[in-house]
């Protein structure tokens, strides 16, 4: 199911960067290179969750769908440099303390 | 099938969307279509049977099965003195015996009760005489069921052995009525013209390559899918394929999680290749029972 939700949003993300956020599907199905039965698969499933439209041979973004990667974006932007607080330490060790070593440094 | 031409992904994009039933399939949609099918024209042939397909949910099969406790109720016949029995000739199981289980809560919600259930055809004499010994000798009503009806044959051949049962063992004739869910045009004009009692809640289509194609091109159709045919086993466990569909019915039908029925297009169901190697069907059907 993770490996679904990997690729549902990998699908999105190539409409979203296509011109108009329009692709044909097979264009779309080479872009993604998965076999076509998980294609099909993760298409119909988008489509019920109203996130693209299939409009004949074409493959479109829908404006829910626009939303989606846009919030993706941003949550993946905000996390990559961000250390949330309560993972940091306001103490310095102190001598002899048990500390996790840095493996690079090792 | 690991890659995906350009037309074969927009054809079967299409039929998915045409036809809902066919979302979760697309694999042994593009196996049928693209790796069985080696000319367009065989192709366009399965598109056009796919085209005519009856595709019935399982809501609709369960709407069918209430008509169907309905019309039991409602035909005139007493509880006390009827017999609800499946076709089914033998104790494995089978259609009849599902539509007599799941008639059991559907009459049960109409509070239509007191009426005897068997599951096998031929006890019915068997079952009247526990019934004589308790309510002494009269006429019964014997309400034959079961899910699909294809050439009628069956249904004839069960009414008629009924009677001859009863009448050798000396019992008063049954008034007979049999109740279907789903029969085919063919099924219901040759039970009608045996002048037997036949009530049935879906017609579908049979004989379909003469209904779709004008008759001078019927024959080219045949021999087209008996090309398509000819890739597949030509028997399992000595059961014969049976080509363009049991008695040559060319019926297309497929019941949400019931088994299909032998009259389809065998195309669309026979599990095996002619080398044995199993196939990726588009419809189901336990081929014991082929």
């Amino acid at each position: 199911m993770k490996k679904n939700i990997f690729l549902k949003n990998e699908l999105l993300r190539i409409l979203f960067s296509s011109s108009n956020h329009t692709l044909q599907a097979f264009t779309l199905n080479k872009r993604l290179s998965v076999a076509p039965n998980v294609f099909f698969d993760v298409i119909f499933q988008l489509e019920k969750e109203e996130l693209l439209v299939v409009d004949g041979v074409f493959i479109k973004l829908s404006n829910l769908g626009e939303k989606k990667v846009l919030l993706d974006l941003n949550a993946s932007k905000n996390s990559k440099n961000n250390i949330p607080k309560k993972f940091l330490s306001e103490s310095k060790l102190k001598v002899n303390d048990l500390y996790i070593p840095k493996r690079s440094l090792l | 099938m690991d890659k995906l031409t350009r037309k074969a992904c927009e054809s079967v994009l299409h039929l998915a969307f045409k036809y809902p039933w066919l979302k979760p399939k697309t694999d042994a949609l593009m196996t049928l279509l693209f790796e069985d099918c080696e000319t367009d024209d065989q192709a366009q042939l399965i598109i056009d049977i796919l085209d005519q397909l009856k595709y019935i949910t399982m809501h609709e099969y369960n709407s069918y099965l209430s008509d169907l406790a309905l019309d039991i109720a409602t035909c005139g016949i007493e509880p006390e003195s009827s017999f609800i029995v499946a076709m089914s000739a033998d104790s494995k199981a089978d259609s009849g015996q599902s539509v007599l289980y799941d008639l059991k809560n559907e009459l049960s919600k109409i509070e239509w009760k007191g009426y005897r259930s068997v599951n096998r055809y031929d006890q019915t004499p068997k079952a009247y005489k526990e019934f004589k010994t308790s309510k002494g000798a009269q006429t019964i009503n014997i309400v034959l069921v079961d899910n699909f009806v294809g050439s009628g044959s069956t249904v004839i051949n069960r009414v008629k052995r009924i009677e001859e049962l009863f009448n050798q063992s000396g019992f008063p004739k049954p008034n007979i009525y049999v109740k279907v869910l789903i029969s085919t045009i063919s099924g219901k004009d040759n039970i009608n013209s045996e002048d037997i009692d036949f009530a049935f809640f879906s017609l579908v289509n049979d004989k379909l390559l003469e209904r779709i194609y004008e008759s001078d091109q019927v024959e080219v159709k045949k021999d087209l899918m008996r090309s398509l045919e000819s890739k597949l086993a030509p028997s399992y466990n000595e059961r014969v394929l049976p080509s363009l569909g049991y008695g040559e019915s060319q019926v297309a039908i497929s019941i949400e999680n019931k088994n299909t029925p032998n009259n389809v297009f065998p195309i669309l169901w026979w599990k095996y290749y002619s080398d044995q190697r199993v196939r990726n069907v588009l419809l189901h059907r336990a081929m014991d029972d082929a």
